[in-house]
């Protein structure tokens, strides 16, 4: 998908050779012939288009209709609730389900693009097998062939039939290592298949996991849980690392929870403070931002429960003494409404299960249980893990494992160096991944039967407890895969070669929900019309009739057990933290150019990692951004990286993101970057070396700064409660030597709530799959050539070392007075009658005078044709409802106008009025935050009219009174 | 060397190029009027099925076949279990038919060569023309004539303008063009 996959190749390889094709003297020659020709032959149409009609139409099918199909989300273990949109019996764009209680019509970036992975070319065409040699000399370890070759499910099941007939009959060891399993009915298909051998386990492994917070829980409250937490019930909530706005547990629920005391509509808000020490999407949003040493939070958690000196507290950490005690006086005015969240995933150990241990103190003691804390209906969204994994490694190692099964994991790249996974899986000699591609994992592997992705499957999910979701294949398999459940209900059920039944999963989880969901609530209607039903709705939601309040006791006597100091927390230095950012993850998409391509929401790098560092460290350490240095910690793990300047981290942080330097996952993704998974800890006293080198780095914004100039208002709660325009009072003279335009109908606008955004960037993805917008490449990004049609610009004010950040969703303006309209010389942008600002590629000759003339530098221009076609199935994901734009054409945000002539399409079908909200472009559907409001300005009682007449509406830019068609509301800090 | 042809009268000598470069000009003219112009645009069918036939004489209705041409921006061509809801049973023996049957046998479609066709960045939608009560023979002509389906309009940008114009439809590039 990158460019380098996608561009036709044109001047860079071989400047000198000649293009293929007709230069300009042969066009002149053959312009005369075709002269001559086009008059004698008349009419000879090209290209002649074939329509092949199907053989049996399905019903539901309508050529050039939409279906949808709710489903649900199988991208990370949040398990959000989904509709697809499916064209022709392929889906083109995943939406959040409006319905689904969680993520309520919401759906994060990553979960948008995993629709790209669906069509990715590197996936596996069917099952493949890697012929096995005995090695010489040590007769338990198996070299294995790299040569794959593609084998039938029937020599699979042939061969599986009696690979598992030998382990069960010598009571050999089988052992399947799972990623988190979010569906109750694929966990109970493992478990009758494990239940036939004398000698099976399942080991759940997923590498970044909240081990710690089950642990606090249950050293804190007696079992090992993951209460559901209830963002939008709290006012106060204090994070000492949790990012639940970018990666932490399920980010778009709480973001959903979190905004609604965000947008001031009540004109109440929360106050965020965050305690942390690598750059977050929930750093970049509190309120408070306090950059600390990687283990001292749980000093400053103590010192707010009184069970640590305060003063020692803020001497020890450096914080400033008054900001604690405020912080303490404030959680005691919000007893029952504050919410205090532990560590992230990168507080790893004993440090991390106390840190858990002291926000459940500290949430006792403010009376949060049961409040903001609902413990009746726990989160199942993350499992338990690694130490399982040690076990499985050393008996792997000491030869005692026959028999490993790996699906959804991929330890080979998300273990570190030291964990020897890969010496280990050598001596396994049987060994299985349902890995979709050859990833590193299963390139140790024997056998990779790949499992379909999770649109082409059947499935369930059970994201909260009490709440069920359905998954249901969206698109028939593409591949000649098969579903790894369907693969152990088979070796389950019948052990012979012969009779293949692809239903045998589809009637296992039917019957699942008849057995244990159905029949348990007792419910009037039939099965069949219950299925229906959520099958059309995506969601049974028993949680109405389940106990949603429970009171669990906090035990207090394990509060003098906790171990304070890490034993890294005590040695002097920088220390590495490797985190996870929110396009990467843990790497598991890294073969997605949609992610790959996504600014990080806080550094706004894209395609590659880096060692973020503080400003005045790079200062004192005479390094610049780009400079590529070199990590080394004290088991010799070293890494090569560039330098990237984030400030707001704590001076003593080498904050490096994980998920990159992928090297088996596909020719986007392969060895961009470095692998932070293989550093031991993920936190670690670490030396930083210069290497001398230097390289430009990938961002898509390098300067941070407002200098004064009206692209960011903001003020504070406090000046905001006395005067809502406050920080907006500024009325600018503005003189127009236009007439301006009438608009009869409609007049489209936009809103845009800064205070509500989080720059979690869910809406550049749903632009991208709408409306076919290309991937460009890294080395495209570093000129400043990246197509997005809305970029999310972050700015910094206030403190240089600790700046308060704003986060700016910036689009086309669809000016009233557009500066790019008066310049295009052939018309191909101008104004419509509805206030759009639209551009007409057919006329566009690609002067590029328009994107020159545009102060919000939204427009795009196709430097290249990023050819859709050339890797198939990719052009498969294409809308077809918009134009796939040529090499030399200018594009830029249309406000989604297929989705506004969609809207108007279905209102003229019934004869009435488009409706406010309606319409919604792709961006606001997607918006977990409800950040964007859009609709028609001439109606005075549409939402976006009465967000422009209030009093936080401004323009960006105003001063130069092209008159935006989007109003922006005022950034208000609760400081 | 010599002109092969001499020329008599000095007014000849003038005429005659002016002439030669107006008749190119005129020529290239036409070629760009020409170019996009498919009327009468006929292509040979898979199987010769008569429209005259089925719409005129049997009077069979277009959205039996083109059947979601009142829900979607396709008319479609019709499905092949469509065709065989009558062909089961009429004119089995024809070879076309027969063809047609070996086929559906064999889980293939026939390949219709498409006649009518607007430009690929233009976005049409039969659905609206169709709700607001717009012959199909103003875009396609008296198909049920036509025992060979023949492009009777130019349907380009001209085309459809003109129209919109006269019955006041909406004008504004992106009705079309998105």
């Amino acid at each position: 998908m990158s460019e380098k996959h996608w561009k036709h190749p044109e001047f860079e390889q071989g400047q000198d050779e000649r293009p293929e094709g007709v230069d300009r003297r042969e066009f002149l020659k053959l312009m005369g012939a075709a002269l001559a020709m086009a008059s004698a032959a008349g009419c000879a149409r090209r290209p002649v288009e074939k329509i092949v009609p199907y053989l049996n139409k399905p019903e539901e099918v309508t050529p050039g209709v939409a279906n949808w199909y709710a489903t649900t989300c199988g991208e990370c273990p949040a398990a959000c609730g989904m509709l697809a949109k499916v064209r022709e019996g392929r889906p083109i764009k995943l939406e959040g389900n409006p319905d689904h209680p969680m993520n309520q019509g919401g759906l994060c970036a990553r979960g948008q693009a995993s629709l790209l992975n669906l069509y990715d070319p590197d996936r596996l065409r069917g099952p493949v097998r890697s012929p096995l040699r005995q090695a010489q000399g040590t007769a338990r370890s198996v070299v294995r062939s790299p040569s794959w070759e593609a084998v039938s499910w029937e020599e699979v099941d042939q061969s599986m039939a009696a690979i598992l007939k030998e382990v069960k009959e010598k009571s050999g060891a089988l052992r399947l290592l799972t990623g988190h399993i979010e569906s109750p009915a694929t966990q109970k298909v493992i478990d009758e298949f494990l239940s036939q051998f004398p000698n099976a386990r399942q080991i759940v492994y997923e590498p970044l996991a909240l081990e710690e917070l089950r642990e606090a829980n249950r050293l804190s409250y007696g079992e090992a849980f993951i209460p559901h937490y209830r963002f939008d019930k709290a006012k106060l909530i204090v994070s000492f690392g949790a990012d639940f706005l970018g990666t932490w547990l399920s980010p778009v629920e709480f973001t959903k929870q979190f905004s609604q005391r965000r947008n001031l509509h009540d004109g109440m808000m929360n106050r965020l403070v965050v305690f942390e020490s690598y750059p977050t999407v929930t750093g970049s949003n509190a309120d408070l931002h306090i950059p600390v040493r990687p283990g001292n939070e749980i000093k400053i958690a103590l010192g707010l429960a009184g069970e640590y000196p305060m003063e020692k507290a803020a001497a020890e950490t450096g914080i400033d003494l008054s900001i604690l005690r405020r912080l303490a006086a404030d959680l005691q005015k919000h007893r029952g409404e504050s919410l205090i969240l532990g560590g992230g995933y990168s507080l790893k150990g004993e440090i991390g299960v106390a840190l858990h241990v002291a926000a459940n103190h500290l949430n006792h003691l403010f009376e949060n249980e049961g409040e903001t804390i609902e413990f009746g209906t726990p989160s199942h969204q993350n499992n338990r893990a690694t130490s399982d994994l040690k076990n499985l490694i050393r008996e792997m190692k000491e030869g005692r494992v026959d028999c490993l099964l790996i699906y959804k994991a991929n330890p080979a790249y998300t273990l570190p160096k030291g964990a020897g996974f890969e010496e280990a899986a050598a001596k396994v000699p049987h060994t299985l991944s349902f890995a979709d591609r050859v990833d590193e994992t299963a390139l140790k592997a024997g056998w990779v039967l790949p499992d379909h992705h999770y649109l082409e499957n059947w499935g369930d999910a059970e994201p909260i407890e009490g709440l069920l979701s359905l998954r249901q294949p969206a698109v028939a398999p593409l591949f000649n895969t098969r579903a790894f459940q369907e693969s152990l209900l088979k070796w389950t059920r019948d052990q012979g070669p012969g009779t293949r039944d692809q239903q045998l999963w589809y009637e296992y989880l039917k019957n699942y929900w008849n057995e244990n969901i159905y029949k348990k609530f007792g419910l009037t209607s039939s099965f069949q019309t219950f299925w229906e039903t959520v099958l059309r709705d995506g969601i049974f939601d028993s949680r109405r009739s389940a106990n949603t309040y429970s009171l669990r006791k906090f035990n207090t006597n394990i509060l003098p057990t906790l171990k304070v100091p890490g034993p890294w927390s005590l040695v002097p230095g920088p220390l590495l933290v490797t985190y996870p950012t929110l396009p990467a993850y843990d790497g598991r998409s890294a073969n997605n150019g949609w992610l790959k391509e996504l600014p990080d929401p806080v550094t706004k790098m894209t395609w590659r990692n880096y060692v973020a560092l503080a400003p005045e460290k790079a200062k004192a350490e005479k390094l610049k951004e780009g400079d590529i240095v070199k990590l080394k910690t004290d088991d010799g793990t070293t890494v090569e990286l560039p330098i990237y300047i984030q400030p707001g981290l704590h001076e003593d942080v080498a904050a490096v993101p994980l998920g990159f330097g992928r090297t088996a996952a596909g020719q986007v993704g392969n060895n961009l970057g470095a692998n932070a998974f293989a550093f031991a800890a993920p936190v670690l006293p670490v030396t930083i070396e210069k290497t001398g080198q230097w390289m430009k780095l990938p961002t898509t914004q390098q300067h941070f700064q407002v200098y004064g100039r009206p692209i960011i208002k903001e003020t504070t709660f406090a000046e905001y409660q006395k005067n809502p325009k406050a920080g907006n009072e500024e009325v600018i003279p503005l003189p127009s030597m236009w007439s301006g335009h009438k608009y009869e109908g409609h007049r489209w606008g936009m809103a845009i709530d800064l205070n509500a955004c989080t720059g979690c960037s869910a809406c550049m993805i749903a632009c991208q799959a709408e409306n076919n917008i290309p991937v460009v490449g890294e080395e495209r990004v570093k000129q400043g050539r990246e197509m997005h049609w809305i970029r999310i610009d972050r700015y910094y004010s206030g403190d240089e070392n600790n700046p308060d950040v704003t986060s700016q969703p910036m689009l086309c303006q669809h000016c009233e007075n557009a500066p790019c309209e008066t310049v295009c010389p052939t018309l191909a942008t101008l104004h419509n009658e509805e206030g759009l600002n639209v551009q007409v590629y057919n006329r566009c000759v690609g002067t590029r005078y328009c994107s020159n003339n545009c102060p919000y530098k939204v427009r795009r221009f196709n430097w290249f044709e990023y050819l859709w076609k050339e890797k198939s199935p990719l052009a498969m994901v294409l809308n077809p409802d918009v134009t796939v734009r040529e090499k030399g054409v200018m594009e830029k945000c249309t406000f989604c106008v297929q989705r506004i002539q969609e809207g108007k399409d279905k209102a003229k079908d019934f004869g009435r009025k488009v409706r406010d909200g309606e319409i919604k472009t792709a961006c606001q559907q997607s918006c977990p935050a409800d950040a964007i409001v859009f609709g028609d300005m001439n109606d005075p009682e549409s939402k976006v009219s009465q967000l422009k007449k209030g009093p936080r509406g401004y323009h960006v830019l105003e001063d130069l009174n092209v008159g935006p068609a989007i109003t922006y509301l005022t950034k208000v800090r609760n400081k | 060397m010599r002109t092969l042809i001499k020329l008599k009268s000095s007014r000849l000598k003038t005429i005659l190029p002016l002439a030669l470069a107006s008749g190119l000009g005129l020529g290239v003219f036409w070629f760009w009027y020409k170019l996009g112009d498919n009327r009468g645009y006929a292509p040979d069918q898979p199987i010769p099925f008569s429209h005259e036939l089925h719409a005129g004489q049997l009077k069979i209705d277009c959205q039996y076949c083109h059947a979601a041409a009142d829900q979607s921006r396709h008319a479609t061509i019709p499905s092949m279990n469509v065709c065989m809801n009558c062909h089961s049973v009429v004119r089995i023996d024809s070879p076309h038919i027969q063809k047609m049957k070996t086929l559906i046998e064999q889980g293939d479609s026939l390949e219709w060569v498409k006649v009518h066709d607007v430009a690929d960045f233009v976005f049409f939608s039969h659905k609206r023309h169709i709700a607001k009560g717009i012959a199909c023979e103003k875009c396609h002509g008296k198909v049920e004539r036509m025992q060979k389906v023949t492009q009777q309009e130019r349907l380009n940008m001209g085309f459809c303008v003109e129209c919109h114009r006269k019955e006041k439809a909406p004008t504004s590039c992106d009705t079309c063009h998105h």
